[in-house]
């Protein structure tokens, strides 16, 4: 389907539309829907979150400025939708903790993967992403997959240019490092 | 690898891009429409007292009014007990004619009209405390 401009949509469900807002929900759903499910890494809950955040989105429309993306001010309402679920169930406060990565860890794509059929190798990138911190993943997802810019992504998340710099650089290590690891779980469990 | 560096690492992103975006369940987005229409309607039909808790506060003084006015009221013939010079003596003779002018003739009973003030005495000052602890006087 081929979208009009957010604003056009944003404008209609001001007057009164709620067709239109039905619009704007099927155009961010899916990406919308990634970044909670990256962060609360449950689909129930990511679903619970996502229509949430629509839901919170839908009430404070009125109060949106052009001055961001919508997409940019939703994801935001998203990101911190979803670290309130999870301080609700995990009071341990989400931070950005050191992390101890192998000192070898080398930056390569991981052996075994290139050959791997569509399907799995999907499982297992996602399992990987699955394995990042919230707050690596949250970064990581917006930056590779939505490709928000570090700016929009400091708007979104709250953090400064350098935080976010490093979280990208530890999720990348990170990432690798459990691509790794899960393949070779997978040739041992083969073997 | 300079942490400073916020190039898109095209390996990464070909890991993202491959791993794709989620899929929320088919009836997602009629799920959020139900809520905001339940939401919606909710809002409509928000509950709007006839009378404001302005207009009960004016009701709740005016009758504490009138109660302290018939307390204080000076009898005629100043049998009850004294106090700076006023009886306290209460004098609900109005009621008694308002009821007899409606047609309905008896006479109330010390008990009877003792329980009555009692009565209003308790609902005004119950609406006046009502009233401060919504206005979050005590807080």
């Amino acid at each position: 389907m081929k979208y009009q401009e957010d604003r056009f949509y944003i404008d209609k469900v001001l007057k009164g539309n709620l067709p239109s807002y039905a619009i704007l929900i099927e155009k961010y759903k899916r990406l919308a829907f990634t970044l909670a499910l990256r962060i609360v890494k449950n689909h129930e809950d990511a679903e619970e979150v996502t229509q949430d955040a629509f839901l919170k989105a839908f009430r404070a429309l009125d109060t949106f400025k052009q001055e961001s993306r919508f997409s940019t001010w939703l994801y935001k309402i998203v990101y911190h939708t979803s670290l309130s679920r999870l301080r609700k169930k995990n009071p341990e406060s989400i931070g950005l903790e050191e992390i101890s990565l192998p000192d070898a860890l080398q930056e390569t794509t991981p052996d075994g993967l290139d050959i791997m059929h569509l399907r799995e190798r999907k499982k297992i990138i996602s399992t990987a992403i699955d394995r990042l911190k919230e707050d690596e993943a949250a970064v990581m997802t917006l930056f590779y997959l939505h490709e928000n810019s570090i700016k929009e992504i400091g708007e979104i998340t709250g953090y400064s240019d350098s935080n976010i710099k490093i979280l990208l650089f530890r999720g990348r290590k990170k990432l690798v490092f459990e691509l790794k690891k899960i393949l070779k779980e997978d040739i041992v469990d083969i073997l | 690898m300079n942490p400073k560096e916020i190039n898109r690492d095209p390996f990464v992103k070909s890991l993202f891009d491959e791993a794709g975006m989620a899929e929320p369940n088919s009836d997602f987005t009629l799920k959020i429409i139900k809520k905001i229409e339940a939401d919606t309607a909710n809002k409509a039909f928000v509950h709007r007292p006839v009378i404001g808790r302005r207009a009960w506060l004016l009701i709740a003084l005016f009758g504490l009014a009138m109660f302290v006015y018939l307390w204080i009221y000076p009898s005629a013939d100043q049998s009850g007990t004294s106090l700076f010079g006023y009886a306290l003596q209460i004098d609900i003779s109005f009621i008694e004619a308002f009821i007899q002018k409606i047609a309905i003739s008896f006479t109330i009973s010390p008990i009877l009209k003792t329980a009555l003030l009692a009565l209003v005495f308790f609902t005004f000052t119950n609406l006046i405390i009502f009233e401060w602890k919504s206005r979050s006087f005590f807080k």
